[in-house]
């Protein structure tokens, strides 16, 4: 145990943490474009059309993964910034502002795909459904909370603030998710169950859809870390360790 | 409209691959950029924590 939060406030000091962000993104990244790219190539070239929708399903294996992701990186993002604003861990601080544009990237990417999607389907880019109406709330959340980040100029009231906004807008999460129950929804219900293992699509489909999954979890990480790094970099320009960094970069 | 799925299909997955790069080229330049400026903020003569030629 003693190890371990050893680890924790060597890896939470500035210097260690750009050491260990550096060491660790590059794999982070690699494994998320290989993953991406497997799992795109089995749900584009792979896996048979759906005998309703046509070819055009094939868009759920960017766009489930990356709303599975947006959903996943808020309640991140809420953890980190409550571990923050009550211990007031600045490591923290800094990795909830990096969740936020990673955050919003993934929520873009689900609005644009399922609007996409919605088109040759529904026969509509937009509707305001519930579903759909709430995933556009959390985008704008994950704006709210860049933007109050980059509005105030001290840093840490500026991260503070960010955290609180993030705090407050995990309650969003669920109405995302829930949506489809609680309301009458254009949007499909739920297809895949992880916990009761009775998913209604088969395996042979199914499988690339684990993969891109996986590899937006991934990604995630390899944004967060990249984010953090330069986050962390900003705080500390001034720093000895900071100037030696940028003297060893020429 | 079933003829214009491979469009819908591309234009998705097209419009995925740009955020996701996007996503992970900007945040590089910035860090580039910021190591940039402590270098030039270094070199300059009124810096009194310069180090010595």
């Amino acid at each position: 145990m003693n190890a371990l939060l050893l680890w924790f406030h060597r890896t939470g000091s500035p210097p260690h943490f750009d050491r260990f962000t550096a060491r660790w993104m590059p794999w982070c990244f690699g494994l998320a474009i290989a993953l991406l790219l497997i799992g795109t190539w089995g749900g584009l070239f792979m896996v048979p059309a759906d005998y309703k929708q046509g070819e055009v399903f094939r868009i759920l294996y960017i766009h489930v993964p990356a709303a599975w992701s947006a959903m996943f990186i808020f309640v991140a993002m809420a953890v980190q910034a409550f571990i923050a604003l009550v211990w007031r861990i600045k490591a923290c601080e800094t990795l909830a502002v990096a969740s936020a544009p990673v955050g919003a990237m993934f929520a873009a990417i689900t609005l644009i795909t399922g609007s996409i999607w919605g088109r040759p389907t529904w026969g509509t880019w937009w509707e305001w459904d519930p579903r759909l109406t709430s995933m556009l709330v959390m985008f704008f959340l994950y704006l709210g909370v860049i933007a109050l980040h980059n509005a105030i100029e001290d840093r840490r009231a500026a991260a503070r603030a960010a955290c609180f906004l993030a705090l407050v807008g995990v309650v969003n999460v669920p109405i995302v998710h829930f949506s489809v129950h609680w309301w009458n929804s254009l949007h499909q219900g739920e297809t895949i169950q992880i916990l009761s293992a009775e998913s209604r699509m088969h395996y042979s489909m199914l499988w690339p859809l684990l993969l891109t999954t996986l590899a937006t979890k991934f990604w995630y990480l390899g944004s967060l870390l990249q984010r953090a790094r330069v986050l962390n970099l900003e705080n500390e320009s001034a720093q000895p360790w900071a100037r030696a960094l940028a003297a060893g970069s020429r | 409209m079933e003829h214009l799925h491979p469009w819908f299909i591309a234009a998705a997955f097209g419009v995925s691959a740009v955020l996701l790069v996007a996503d992970a080229v900007l945040p590089r330049i910035k860090f580039q950029s910021i190591l940039r400026g402590i270098l030039l903020r270094d070199r300059r003569p009124s810096n009194p924590e310069r180090p010595a030629p």
